[in-house]
């Protein structure tokens, strides 16, 4: 009797998770044809002209409807299908996936069952209060926006698609009442419900739009006021739903199609979905996408990630990806990483966060203004700081201004697996070089190698951009000879010997790098010939 | 040791701190990352750890003489479970839990067990400690890095640590409670199967024990063999 209750609740476990989801991706796109002027907008043939990509290759070409038809016969139903990894996603019995792997045009079928987080932690403000005030002052003049504003520039001709879980207010709040009145808001689509409509649901997405393009009266929240801006719903909102890995990627199509140049995500796809190993920017779908993405000129930025004090604190993906302009949260009080923020290298070891911005801005909420928390808005940050970049330097590919964003941030060339190169700045973008002075020594007594500060630079503490006397930051790191960072660390800069490292207790060919106050400088420990680079 | 001694010693120390020490913002050793490429722990990896909190209730049926009092008769667990991914489909695992069952038994003219005598309240108490062996079938075998829809068959052995019976208001009418221990009737090894079925964080048990609890010369009636409940995963 019990044996058989126990049967009857194991059936309908079993068939509550009967019918899952898989991408089917096919071998071919034998016998299609393609017209890129009747595909895309105008826009984005100039965009690949003007990037000298080729106009047409094979993953703009449809796919083979005829093979789109036999596997759609055979699922329960079908979601959206990819020009660009040329398969698409259906919900079937694993019957019926054993029936799909028999045609010979299928290459390959993966189950998808990924889930997504939104990349924010909740503000605890509600009412914007003097210092909250003094925050929205800092979240665009800590990159240097007030220099891009100088020039005029604000991302006007530059197109955004910003990737989120929902719009709602943006179509009558006033902080976007700019982009409204210009008809700046070019599309939206919900690519859940499969409807234009995208002013529902979470409200996270308008304030990641408001950290690229909003408007508090007359102050920035995001650098790009001019942008045109694409809205696409690609999530859901809470936490613990299966998310849909491939709406991103068709998302990324659609904004693709409409001559889109920057997408700014601030989703992440982490530990529930795949494996640590599996973090290396090639496994995921949505990686996969924004490299294909960025392979059609599109410059992809996205949110690092807000795990960085849990057991698991790596960076999502696609932010993992090689071609995605990753973005790690600082502390606009310490300036430097904040606790939340996710954690490179990526599993291969390559460098990520690329770069950082602050992680807690004033945002626009559905009704009015709060202040948030997450590297969700850090990216959109950065995407507005690009659309003014590339507003400037219209000739750049996506590949140029990604490397020019890095080279401008505070750090450069010192980098490390927090903080990457640090807070991108306009003036080092619109000057194009850093001039920098010398503020510290390496200084070797006897076994003893020192740091030592400048005369000029050896005082405690400055005034940050909020007003307050904030410490200063000394960062260093040491590398092993093949340039594998063994660690890192901050230090206050509240003294003027900074470090004492005894020689003798490194490898040969390991090299101590540091950055104080603009300045970066190497020392080869333990080698002979050791000098400072 | 003089106080002045004492003073010279902390000043040196204060002195020395404020030269040399530094204030850490921010320190992360690569070293203690690389886990990350290698490590093979994981929820759906090949090995995964977890505790686990396990709150059943005594279940029918019931032998005559051997009549419980359902909902204040309870089986409670805790304990520690490793598994081993064999296949996406397919895992095996043991576990290690300390147990306390508590059965309360209805006072009625024809009970038997632990006697015929009858007081307002009796309870058989009795701590145990444990190790079980599982097999673990998942319905998602695709998934991620989740633990999935799953259903457990184990079969797992006690050892009694502690047993006693507690009578309140005893059979000759006076109050009080009377406690005994060391009891010579119960058997200190039992062995029971266990099915789970569990998504996730949660997961339904059935339990039922296929060993005696009393030795056969006392003549008792067994009670009720199982239990059914649910399961916290800690992790």
């Amino acid at each position: 009797m019990h044996i058989k209750v126990l049967f009857f609740l194991s059936f309908l476990f079993y068939s509550a998770s009967g019918s899952t989801k898989y991408w089917v991706s096919f071998s071919d796109k034998n016998g299609v044809t393609f017209n890129p002027y009747t595909y895309f907008e105008s826009r984005t043939i100039e965009q690949r002209i003007l990037q000298h990509i080729p106009l047409v290759d094979s993953t703009d070409f449809p796919l083979n409807q005829l093979y789109v038809q036999q596997i759609t016969t055979l699922s329960d139903s079908v979601n959206w299908q990819s020009r660009w990894l040329n398969g698409i996603a259906v919900y079937a019995s694993p019957l019926q996936v054993e029936k799909m792997k028999l045609f010979s045009f299928v290459s390959c079928i993966v189950p998808m069952t990924a889930k997504a987080v939104l990349a924010n932690k909740k503000g605890v403000y509600n009412n914007l209060s003097i210092i909250q005030k003094e925050l929205l002052n800092y979240q665009t003049t800590r990159l240097k926006g007030n220099e891009f504003e100088k020039q005029k520039l604000d991302g006007t001709g530059i197109r955004i698609a910003v990737f989120d879980a929902g719009f709602p207010g943006v179509d009558k709040h006033p902080a976007f009442d700019h982009l409204r009145k210009n008809g700046r808001i070019i599309a939206t689509y919900d690519f859940i419900k499969k409807r234009e409509d995208v002013y529902h649901f979470s409200s996270h997405g308008t304030a990641t739009l408001s950290c690229i393009a909003g408007l508090l009266d007359t102050v920035k929240i995001g650098m790009a006021t001019g942008a045109e801006v694409l809205l696409a719903r690609t999530e859901y909102a809470v936490r613990d739903n299966f998310s849909e890995e491939e709406n991103w990627l068709a998302a990324a199509e659609w904004a693709d199609r409409q001559g889109v140049n920057i997408i700014s995500s601030s989703l992440g796809y982490l530990f529930e979905c795949y494996f640590n190993f599996e973090m290396n920017g090639k496994t995921s779908l949505v990686a996969r996408a924004a490299t294909i993405a960025a392979q059609k000129g599109i410059l992809v930025i996205s949110a690092g990630g807000n795990e960085g004090s849990d057991k698991w604190h790596f960076i999502d993906t696609p932010s993992d990806a090689d071609s995605v302009l990753t973005v790690g949260g600082t502390d606009p009080f310490t300036d430097f990483h904040i606790y939340f923020s996710s954690y490179g290298p990526t599993s291969d070891g390559r460098l990520k966060p690329n770069i950082s911005a602050p992680g807690q801005a004033i945002v626009a909420t559905e009704s009015g203004y709060t202040v948030e928390s997450g590297t969700s808005f850090s990216a959109p940050l950065v995407a507005g700081f690009a659309a003014c970049a590339w507003q400037k330097n219209r000739s750049w590919t996506n590949m140029q201004l990604f490397n020019a964003i890095e080279k401008s941030a505070h750090l450069y060339p010192y980098f490390d697996y927090a903080h990457g190169f640090g807070i991108p700045q306009a003036d080092h973008i619109l000057a194009n070089t850093i001039q920098t002075e010398p503020t510290f020594d390496f200084v070797i007594v006897n076994d003893e190698i020192k740091v030592v500060l400048r005369e000029k630079f050896a005082y405690p503490e400055m005034e940050n951009a909020l007003g307050y006397k904030t410490q200063r930051n000394f960062y260093y790191k040491l590398e092993d000879s093949s340039g594998t960072i063994l660690y890192y660390k901050v230090l206050l800069a509240d003294q003027k010997e900074m470090l004492h490292l005894a020689a003798s207790q490194f490898n040969n060919g390991d090299v101590l790098t540091v950055h104080f106050e603009g300045y970066t400088s190497s020392f080869d420990l333990q080698d002979d010939d050791s000098d400072i680079k | 040791m003089h106080v002045k001694h004492i003073l010279i010693i902390l000043i040196l120390i204060s002195f020395s701190l404020g030269v040399r020490s530094q204030t850490v913002l921010l320190n992360v050793d690569q070293a203690d990352e690389k886990k990350f490429t290698t490590e093979e722990v994981g929820q759906n990896l090949k090995r995964f750890n977890q505790g686990f909190i396990r709150i059943a209730g005594i279940i029918p049926p019931e032998n005559p003489g051997a009549r419980v009092v359902y909902g204040t008769s309870i089986d409670l667990a805790v304990g520690f479970r490793k598994k081993y991914k064999v296949s996406g489909a397919y895992s095996l695992g043991w576990e290690a839990a300390i147990g306390y069952k508590s059965v309360q038994i209805k006072q009625e003219a024809h009970k038997q067990v632990l006697g015929t005598d009858l007081s307002k309240k009796e309870r058989f108490n009795i701590s145990t400690i444990g190790l079980g062996f599982y097999n673990r079938i998942n319905f998602d075998p695709g998934r991620g890095n989740f633990i999935g829809t799953y259903f457990d068959l184990a079969i797992k052995g006690e050892y009694a640590i502690f047993e006693r019976v507690l009578f309140n208001k005893l059979s000759d009418g006076s109050n009080g409670k009377l406690i005994l221990s060391n009891l010579p009737y119960t058997r200190p090894f039992q062995s029971e199967l266990l099915a789970r079925l569990g998504r996730g964080h949660f997961a339904l048990i059935a339990s039922y024990r296929i060993s005696e609890l009393f030795k056969k010369s006392f003549g008792y009636p067994e009670l009720p063999v199982m239990s059914a409940g649910f399961e916290f995963g800690l992790y």
